[in-house]
């Protein structure tokens, strides 16, 4: 079981994308020092990422979509009842200003953006999914109503590595006992931006994993804190 | 002693399988030497020979190298087998092609768990997934397992475990396998395990491998794959030769492949490796999507190029490999077709129909658009070129191109015939500019020129176009024009650059933009394709040639309002020439050379209102352009050009309108003629003119009032004579002539370019 939740944790670990932005590029705003420009930024909203020995040679990951979410807990152990967890998003936009902004990438004026609970199993080498639990939607366009909503500054050091993630955007989710149906799985917070007049035509996704076992009416979760780019 | 008895072992195989050579093979191989641990925990030593060679038939040799006692005495031939398959996502089996299999023959010992497979023969699954391989020599009875691995030992996928331990199936066991006997092996393997999905990894790595050996003739540099790969998503290291790639299910939707079957995420990884290889990417990392420029997302513009070229190469790659097999993969989803899946995405990515497309240069998604445009079978509206495999092989990979702006000057180079064909995807995915319009096409006019304007694009907020040059080029495509350097969006022609479009032998006109990006490092230049043929401002074209031989030349047109004529006039000899109108229309001249220049022009030195040029000129071709001065009028008149020599000093007059002096010696020049004026008065109203000559000579009389052509009719305003009185002179009789008009008189041998000599011209 151990094994499989090994496989399980490197698996989801490495659900994501690499998006990796000119530092500071991104924000900056005023009430930082020279050291550290986002000091002002309340810490629960700062998102430090491990960075890997510098290969020059190694070519950038695969093609991205471009959204960042991620979860944060001040404990581990639940009552499977009332597992509730502080949810972050938002995306890396190129440009300081929404209208230039806008202009250049009109497409991802998303009308919506809908939250979403899901649970799965484990299968085989893979998942299933068991559950399903709609939280809300989130109206307004992305970028030209919410653009410092959804904005999150990626912080990247000389060679183009990502360092930091900073969210504008915090949800607090109580996630439903009912997921809660395996004696291991996981959750995947997910956030979707339909297309206006296509639900089913997802323009944009992506989806932070909270491992969790099951202890009678207790949830364990594994990680307090995790991050999806 | 268990060290000692390893040794020997190992020792004796490699001295059996090199010395002895087997194998079936239809590639030529590297060695490898790999260990591996059965499913059944049991160690398994595996050694593959040093070096494989294509060899039909099989042979082994009857050598105890384990120690173990031999079963049988008997040597001859065992036939093997295979058929191997793998049934991806959806249960469909496909074959297993060109992945590396082993026969061992295995040992086991006194019934324990622990067995050693001795590599017999080594071969290559075909496209259909089956080998045969026949083992002569054979010490039978063997017991014959297959060991099937994900890749080759070009490209194999590994496990990510520090040991790196190449992935493989094993087939059931056949047992007892005696001499003569045909052994039939299947491996068929689902994605339920990492060893099935490693096998599809290996296929999309040995498709792209093999595309490359194609377009190249030859085997590309090693890699291996690894799988599962860490991190937060898969990529290439250099360093390492290594290919990373996720385990992770497409949870997004459902519907799109996971990591495993993400063909083009795992060809497009390969795609670097083959980068590398030929030196065609110098990326610095960094993030990148699709629809995004690049220069913008990194704030620098190099980085960003040269990002989105070595992705959208990468790309672009993995899709015209998986088109150059289509026969084979056509049944695998998401394979062979014009959508980039990745197992994260949320949706699929068609890069025949890229929606976001003013991202230009540095954008990812429009540079695939692009190239694929190029390699397709050119079906769509901006698309007209179809260079196939080999072609667009050459043109994207050679001399170490690393930005799409390189590439597209190398396109230019190789296949200047589609500059302009590829423009408009150009300008479509906004590396180039858009269509240069006229502004002002109703009003253009010989004397007002056409203002031409466009938008900037280039694909970037930071770093846009910013220069252009306007070309113009006539009927054929041929370039007539190429402005300077302009650095804005609106261009108007100096009436030189208009004079010189104008004077082209060609009734209409195209103009296409070519763009620059000027900051940080210089990008493009980047064609439109051209725009509609534009007319010129009613205009004729004509052209004659003045030869050696002619005496006198004439051509009658009426214009219409606005309309002027230009005549490329080429002079086979002479230096000066009279170029002048006749008629009663208000006439005007203008010479040109070839470039556009303003030569000479006159508009009334003529008789009445006619335009009269003396020229000095070596032979040459000029733009002679004659309109009428009114342009809001029409009107007929004759342009007539003779050749003439200025040299007072043997008598030959021309364009200075000098009376001739009735019986004086004069002489001609060679190619030349002879031109004089006559007035006409009260007692010189019915005269005849004739030459006395020591020559053939010939004469011209022509009423510079009238568009009449030249005639023998004596009673025509403009007439001609040649033998006259004699058998040699010229004479023309005429008779009511106009008191006071100014009539031009040609005299001139039969032929100028071999005739000259003196004469006298009498009148009575």
């Amino acid at each position: 079981m151990k094994k499989l939740i090994g496989i399980m944790l490197t698996l989801l670990m490495s659900l994501g994308f690499v998006f990796c932005m000119a530092c500071g590029q991104n924000g900056g705003t005023g009430g930082g020092t020279a050291d550290d420009p986002y000091a002002h930024i309340p810490a629960e909203y700062r998102f430090k990422l491990p960075v890997e020995e510098y290969e020059p040679d190694r070519v950038c990951g695969d093609t991205s979509t471009g959204e960042a979410c991620a979860y944060r807990s001040s404990k581990t152990e639940f009552d499977k009842n009332d597992v509730t967890l502080s949810f972050y998003f938002g995306t890396y936009f190129v440009y300081d200003d929404a209208q230039t902004q806008l202009e250049r990438s009109p497409f991802r004026d998303y009308p919506f953006l809908d939250l979403y609970c899901k649970a799965y199993k484990p299968v085989g080498t893979l998942f299933e999914q068991t559950g399903e639990h709609f939280i809300k939607r989130n109206n307004g366009r992305y970028i030209s109503e919410h653009y410092d909503k959804y904005k999150a500054i990626f912080v990247c050091n000389s060679h183009w590595q990502l360092t930091e993630i900073i969210f504008n955007t915090k949800e607090v989710i109580k996630i439903p006992a009912e997921l809660f149906t395996e004696s291991e799985g996981f959750i995947s917070f997910q956030i979707r931006a339909p297309h206006l007049l296509d639900e089913n035509n997802i323009q944009t996704f992506n989806s932070v994993i909270i491992n969790y076992r099951l202890e009678e009416d207790k949830v364990i979760i594994q990680d307090d804190m995790k991050i999806q780019y | 002693m268990k060290i000692k008895r390893s040794l020997l072992f190992l020792s004796g195989i490699i001295f059996f399988l090199c010395c002895v050579g087997i194998i079936i093979s239809v590639t030529s191989l590297d060695g490898t030497r790999s260990y591996a641990q059965t499913d059944a925990g049991a160690t398994v030593q595996t050694v593959a020979p040093d070096k494989i060679s294509s060899v039909k038939s099989a042979k082994a040799d009857c050598v105890d190298l384990s120690g173990a006692e031999s079963q049988s005495s008997t040597v001859g031939s065992i036939f093997v087998h295979g058929a191997l398959s793998w049934i991806d996502d959806d249960g469909i089996a496909h074959p297993l092609r060109g992945v590396k299999v082993i026969i061992n023959n295995r040992e086991s010992y006194n019934n324990s768990p622990v067995y050693i497979d001795h590599p017999v023969v080594m071969c290559i699954a075909d496209d259909n997934g089956k080998f045969s391989v026949e083992i002569d020599n054979a010490c039978g009875p063997l017991n014959i397992v297959a060991r099937v691995y994900a890749g080759d030992d070009n490209v194999i996928v590994k496990r990510s475990n520090s040991t790196k331990d190449e992935y493989f199936v094993n087939s059931d066991v056949h047992e007892n396998v005696m001499v003569g006997e045909h052994v039939y092996l299947t491996v068929s393997e689902n994605m339920n395990s990492e060893e099935g999905q490693a096998l599809q990894i290996s296929q999309a790595l040995l498709t792209a491998r093999d595309f490359v050996a194609e377009m190249t003739g030859s085997q590309p540099a090693s890699v291996y794959a690894s799988y599962p790969g860490l991190g937060s998503n898969c990529n290439y290291s250099r360093s390492r030769r290594e290919i990373s790639i996720l385990k992770m299910n497409a949870i997004s939707t459902g519907n799109l492949p996971n990591s495993y079957a993400s063909w083009d995420v795992i060809m497009h990884e390969y795609g670097h490796h083959i980068e590398y290889e030929l030196g065609i990417i110098e990326s610095v990392g960094g993030t990148h999507c699709f629809d995004e420029n690049d220069a913008d997302v990194l704030g620098n513009k190099l980085n960003g190029i040269q990002l989105s070229w070595s992705e959208a190469w990468a790309t672009v790659f993995g899709l015209v490999a998986q088109n150059y097999y289509g026969n084979y993969l056509k049944d695998i989803r998401y394979v062979n077709d014009t959508y980039y899946d990745s197992y994260k995405f949320s949706k699929r990515y068609d890069i025949e129909n890229v929606a976001q497309r003013i991202y230009g240069e540095a954008g990812e998604g429009c540079i695939c658009a692009v190239l694929w445009d190029l390699f397709d079978g050119g079906v769509e509206k901006n698309d007209t070129i179809e260079l196939g495999y080999q072609a667009f092989w050459n043109v994207t990979t050679s001399n170490g191109i690393k930005t799409f702006s390189e590439f597209i000057n190398q396109f230019y180079s190789l296949y200047p015939e589609y500059v302009n064909a590829v423009g408009a995807n150009l300008t479509y995915y906004s590396m180039a500019s858009t269509l240069p319009e006229i502004n002002n096409v109703k009003d253009i006019s010989i004397s007002t020129a056409p203002t031409f304007s466009w938008v900037a694009q280039g694909g970037s907020a930071r770093f846009p176009n910013d220069r252009f040059n306007l070309v113009i080029y006539d009927d054929s495509g041929s370039e007539i024009l190429r402005t300077g350097d302009i650095n804005t969006t609106a261009y108007t022609l100096t009436q030189n650059e208009w004079n010189k479009v104008l004077i082209a032998n060609s009734q209409c006109f195209t103009a296409s933009v070519v763009s620059y990006s000027t900051k940080s490092v210089l990008t493009g230049g980047y064609y439109t394709d051209r725009c509609e043929k534009i007319y010129k401002p009613t205009q004729i074209n004509k052209s004659w040639t003045i030869k050696k031989t002619d005496r006198y030349n004439e051509d009658i047109i009426s214009l219409s309002a606005g309309q002027f004529i230009d005549y490329r006039t080429t002079f086979e000899a002479g230096e000066q020439k009279i170029i002048q109108t006749f008629g009663v229309a208000d006439t005007c001249i203008f010479v040109y050379d070839t470039d556009g220049r303003l030569m000479s022009y006159d508009y009334n030195s003529g008789y009445g209102a006619n335009a009269y040029i003396f020229l000095d000129i070596n032979p040459k071709t000029v733009i002679v352009r004659v309109r009428l001065e009114n342009n809001r009028i029409g009107g007929t008149f004759k342009l007539a050009i003779v050749n003439v020599r200025e040299d007072y000093d043997i008598g030959c007059e021309y364009g200075n309108l000098n009376y001739f002096y009735d019986g004086e010696q004069y002489s001609t020049y060679k190619d030349c003629v002879n031109v004089y004026t006559f007035v006409a008065t009260e007692y010189r109203r019915n005269i005849t003119l004739t030459v006395d000559a020591d020559f053939d000579s010939y004469l011209y009389f022509i009423d510079p009032r009238s568009t009449d052509s030249i005639s023998s009719d004596y009673n025509r305003p403009c007439v001609f004579n040649d033998d006259g009185a004699g058998n040699l002179q010229a004479k023309i009789v005429k008779k009511n002539l106009t008191v006071g008009v100014t009539y031009f008189v040609v005299v001139g041998p039969y032929n100028p370019s071999t005739q000259s000599g003196h004469f006298s011209l009498n009148i009575s």
